[in-house]
């Protein structure tokens, strides 16, 4: 049995790999898909460090785990999005054009990320996985590395690789040396080209249950126990979402949602809308995504507790879901929901998001009042 | 726009404002591409040769082209048309046809329109352009050049016939010296001698054109505003009777459309760079294999060969196919001359 | 732990180092210098992970000590200073104290235990060179090494070793150079490929000294006096480069090396930037060079005396690797020999000295008329 230590759920993934490595059959392309924050890549950096320490003695495979677990290269390449460095060409590679502070930046977050392998490196404009760095993986599996015997191309985000990169990465792919393995990493396999897709093996990683989310805040994040609990449910599965949540001030945002409903559903406009706007003040889509999240666990409630299913995720406002539920007894509960997960998923990048809003709120007010909808046809 | 490459040229190095440069090669055998107007006032025109342009302006500056800077503001000022309608038919790197029948500004005067892009192309690239605007190409494109630099003449479609009668045939568009000369010998001096005549009269003497020549002096010159004269890529496809699972099969129909393909390539004198694969298989899914190599290539052979490789790469088609079409885009518009290879060892 | 050094010999020291140090990486512990004092020497290494370097001086130390200390902080400090005595003091905080007569700087300093292991590479079979022959074989090839990685291995410079002697090849697919140095026999065939990075480097160490070559499967090791240098290998194959020398250039055209040259000098000015062709017309015994600038409406050719015999023929060539292959001919006169207009060109010196040979193909560029 290998060494998995210190990952939270993923067994069957974890099974798969020990079996791949057990029977020594690893493909050289493993596709790993999964939300975001469930630890992808963390299973991917103890996956090397199964195959490289393997049958070491003792102190040299401690030896080489330490330099995995730091992602030193030839162990493991790590690929990720960086951002573009001044007066960059096509010959550059793909640090060499950073400037000394972008290139720090980059260490400090690589840092954050080995003493804690759930931490999501944030860099500052690396929208994509730069051409250069597929360019690099060339050079790299170039050399005569005999010496060793995996060395790992870990390409994190992999739906980030434009088209150009994803063509250089596939001949690659094709006939990689012996001893190259690469593992790609991302949420959004669809979003990679079928011919790549189809010459990785795929491990599909499983959401989180919420202990494990809870324990990994707690022991990766350092959040309070009970803050951790209590935000775990909320996290769809992703480590990833729950520490978003926690970022909004999650107890804040537990009582925001409910007002936003409230005051939508009372017609409150101008109170709806000044809470809403309040906490979408960074603009972002995610916030809006989350909140449009949030809203539909609170109605989901709202029905559980009129089924009489007492499982609530709001476990700390009950109280208030039987109030809710009092004010306004004729809401379509379903259609509701439906109305809101069909908006959040329409949510693209750059759309007016004040017309979403009124659009939300709007969508809620009409349902409470379907006389009112009458009188106007 | 208003001498172009030079108004670009003298933007760019302030050093050149106000004095009479050329844009081109002074050697013997140069000829000026554009003059400034500057030194449009000592007699200097565009395509003179550069020794005349310096024996009638002998303080000329001559300023080497560079077109990708050109090229650079073409693509502005493109963008400024498309602000305003997508039906843009580019005529060259400076000048353009606009259809703003419909436009995206929901102004309905085609004047109006007109002053604003020359407004914007003054405040937001510097340079100035003359516009003008009619009811079709032909008196558009003869209204602008009517006053420049800086120009804008309307010919409404009141004044449109009178115009045209008076219009010296010289001036009129796709009308050369060779033909200006034969109809001056006819006496068919302005667009009204030109009227007099039957249609069968002036096909007989003057071809195809006759018949332009017939219907333009009546106004009835009516061909669109094409989009996107300058051709972007040219393409040539088979779709089989059979579907198609044959590796070799694949490729000797591709040799065939290869084959049409460097024909038409010719024919335009526009090699390219970026050669295209388009495979549609059985189940209708298309999909598309590029390449872009360093040169500029038209040959069947050397299409061919990037064509083989992109069957190959990523892989060969997996399912039966039903379509093969080539294209080669990034066409090389400036200087069909100058297709060199640098070949290769065979390894 | 405590030693002391002489600035100026340090310097010297790390100067040779610091060319393995990278600048930007995503590796930060790769900007250090590995100092080792053990047995009386101190010896510092630095590596980007594909090349190193390691050189030792000789230090009274009591301790023995490894550390990694930030390698261009220590250079420009140690390179700044006047010739003086500096004092090595390792402080309990991770710090490195220096002291001069009139300065103390602390540098902080971090354990060895991440700097990469450099390879060992066994001393089973060594070839020794003189630095001159090397460096020259260096020369006369590495200029040919091709610049895009599609095809790694010809990013490099291949040794091959053989019967015949140590060959030096370099190629980028449109020309091509072989350069054999005859004193070194090797009973075996053997290929080796040398990255680009680490030609040019080991280009500016070498000296009249002997040097020392070792290879394993995987690196090289260059040992020039009290520095050794090592280089992984690269991976690939080389290309077949032997089955694209012509064998029936018949066509031979003997020229003056320095007339021809200059020639083509000129030519380049007339060159049309984005081609940069220049066109030979052979004739009987006469050369016609010609170039055409389109863009700027000018052009120029030449005449030169020549020996030929063979058919008359226009060919074409890229003028900046007619010039690059020219200037490395190393004779005062120059056969070419051709096939045809579409087929490699073989360049050749007239004479060649005893112990080397040295052979350079180009392709042509073709023309359009």
């Amino acid at each position: 049995m290998q060494n998995w230590q210190g990952i939270y759920g993923q067994r069957s993934v974890i099974n798969t790999l020990t079996k791949l490595i057990e029977n020594s059959s690893v493909p050289h392309a493993l596709l790993f898909s999964g939300l975001s924050g469930v630890g992808k890549d963390f299973t991917a950096i103890r996956f090397a460090q199964a195959l490289n320490s393997n049958n070491l003695p003792g102190e040299e495979a401690a030896v080489v785990n330490n330099l995995i677990n730091n992602f030193n290269e030839p162990y493991i390449k790590y690929i990720l999005p960086l951002p573009r460095g001044k007066n960059e060409n096509e010959a550059s590679g793909p640090f060499e054009k950073l400037s000394a502070e972008e290139n720090e930046n980059y260490w400090e977050e690589l840092n954050k990320k080995i003493s804690n392998p759930y931490y999501k490196i944030q860099i500052p404009k690396a929208s994509n996985i730069k051409i250069s760095s597929i360019r690099d993986i060339n050079k790299f599996i170039s050399f005569n590395f005999s010496d060793i015997k995996y060395r790992i191309i870990l390409i994190s985000d992999a739906h980030l690789m434009n088209d150009e990169s994803q063509n250089a990465l596939l001949k690659n792919l094709e006939e990689p040396p012996a001893g190259i393995i690469f593992i790609l990493c991302t949420p959004y396999p669809n979003l990679l080209r079928e011919t790549i897709r189809s010459r990785c093996w795929l491990i599909p990683f499983q959401p989180l249950d919420k202990d494990e989310i809870a324990n990994i805040l707690t022991e990766y994040f350092h959040v309070e126990n009970e803050l951790a609990k209590d935000v775990a449910p909320f996290s769809a599965g992703s480590v990833t979402t729950a520490l978003k949540l926690l970022d909004h001030d999650f107890e804040l945002l537990l009582d925001k949602t409910i007002f936003i409903l409230r005051y939508s559903f009372g017609r409150k406009y101008h109170s709806a809308l000044s809470t809403f706007s309040d906490f979408l003040s960074d603009n972002s889509t995610e916030s809006l995504k989350l909140i449009i999240q949030m809203m539909i666990i609170w109605l989901t409630d709202v029905m559980k507790f009129r089924l009489n299913n007492r499982e609530y995720y709001f476990t700390k406002n009950v109280e208030t879901l039987e109030k809710f539920d009092n004010r306004f007894p004729g809401i379509d509960l379903q259609k509701t929901i439906f109305k809101l997960d069909k908006l959040a998923s329409s949510i693209q990048n750059n759309i007016n998001q004040n017309l979403i809003i009124l659009n939300i709120m709007f969508e809620l007010a009409s349902l409470t009042t379907p006389q009112m909808n009458k009188n106007m046809t | 726009m208003d001498a172009f490459y030079a108004s670009v040229e003298q933007r760019e190095r302030p050093e050149l404002r106000g004095k009479a440069i050329a844009v081109g090669s002074p050697d013997k055998r140069g000829v000026v591409m554009t003059a400034s107007y500057e030194a449009r006032k000592f007699g200097v025109r565009s395509a003179m040769p550069s020794k005349m342009a310096i024996e009638r302006c002998p303080g000329i500056i001559f300023v080497r082209p560079r077109f990708e800077e050109y090229s650079k503001v073409s693509k502005q000022i493109r963008k400024i048309f498309k602000s305003y309608t997508d039906l843009v038919e580019p005529l060259s790197l400076d000048e353009a046809y606009l259809d703003v029948t419909e436009n995206k500004t929901g102004n309905s005067s085609a004047t109006l329109i007109a002053k604003e892009i020359k407004e914007r192309i003054k405040k937001e690239l510097h340079l100035t352009a003359s516009a003008g605007v009619s009811i079709n190409k032909f008196l558009a494109k003869v209204a602008s050049d009517m006053q420049k630099p800086d120009g804008l003449t309307v010919i409404t479609p009141a004044q449109a016939e009178a115009f045209i009668e008076k219009l010296p045939v010289e001036k009129i568009p796709g009308i050369g010296k060779v033909t200006t000369e034969k109809m001056h010998k006819l006496g068919i001096r302005t667009g009204a001698d030109i009227k007099k005549l039957e249609m069968d009269e002036l096909v007989k003497r003057f071809g195809k054109s006759g018949s332009y020549y017939f219907h333009l002096v009546r106004c009835e010159h009516n061909s669109p505003v094409v989009p996107d004269r300058i051709r972007k890529s040219i393409a040539a496809e088979n779709t089989f009777n059979d579907d198609i699972e044959d590796v070799n099969e694949m490729l000797s129909e591709l040799e065939n459309v290869v084959d049409i393909l460097a024909e038409r390539i010719k024919k335009i004198k526009s090699p390219g760079k970026t050669i295209t694969l388009k495979i549609k298989y059985n189940d209708f899914q298309v999909t598309s294999r590029s390449k872009t190599l360093k040169i500029f290539v038209d040959s069947k052979k050397e299409i061919f060969e990037v064509v083989k490789d992109l069957l190959y790469r990523p892989e060969k088609p997996v399912k039966p196919v039903r379509l093969l079409g080539v294209s080669v885009s990034n066409l090389n518009h400036e200087n069909p001359a100058m297709i060199n290879e640098q070949l290769d060892l065979e390894f | 732990m405590e030693f002391k050094v002489n600035s100026r010999i340090l310097e010297k020291l790390l100067s040779h180092i610091i060319p393995a140090v990278p600048t930007r990486t995503p590796m930060p512990i790769l900007e250090n210098f590995l100092f080792e004092i053990k047995e009386g020497y101190l010896k510092v290494s630095a590596t980007d992970l594909e090349i190193a370097l390691i050189s030792s001086v000789n230090v009274s130390a009591e301790e023995e000590i490894k550390i990694v200390i930030p390698a261009r902080l220590l250079y420009e400090v140690v390179r700044s200073l006047g010739d003086t005595q500096i004092l090595f003091e390792t402080e309990p905080n991770s710090k490195l104290k220096l002291t001069t007569e009139n300065g103390i700087y602390n540098i902080g300093f971090s354990s060895p235990e991440e700097f990469p292991a450099i390879p060992a590479v066994t001393k089973e079979k060594e070839i020794i060179i003189s630095g001159a022959e090397l460096k020259k074989a260096i020369d006369q090839t590495s200029f040919a090494m091709s610049k895009e990685d599609m095809r790694p291995s010809m990013t490099g410079t291949l040794f091959e070793f053989s019967e015949e002697g140590l060959r030096f090849v370099a190629t980028d697919g449109h020309r091509l150079v072989r350069y054999i140095n005859k004193k070194i026999k090797n009973h075996k065939e053997e290929q080796y490929i040398i990255p680009e990075k680490a030609i040019s480097v080991l280009s500016k160490l070498l000296t009249e000294d002997e040097v020392k070559i070792y290879f394993s499967k995987t690196n090289v090791s260059f040992y020039i006096g009290d520095i050794e240098f090592n280089s992984r290998l690269i991976g690939e194959k080389y290309p077949a480069y032997n089955s694209v020398i012509p064998l029936e250039n018949e066509n031979e055209m003997k020229l003056k090396t320095n007339e021809i040259l200059s020639t083509i000098k000129r030519m380049s000015l007339f060159s049309t930037t984005s081609s940069k062709q220049v066109k030979f017309t052979i004739e009987k015994n006469n050369l016609e060079v010609s170039a055409e600038d389109i863009d700027r409406g000018s052009n120029a050719k030449e005449k030169i005396e020549c020996m030929y015999k063979g058919e008359p023929m226009s060919i074409g060539f890229n003028t900046a690797y007619v010039h690059d292959i020219l200037s490395h001919v190393n004779n005062e006169e120059v056969i070419f020999k051709l096939h045809s207009p579409t087929k490699a060109c073989i360049v050749e010196p007239a004479k060649s000295s005893e112990n080397e040979d040295l052979l350079l193909l180009l392709m042509p560029v073709r023309l359009n008329n």
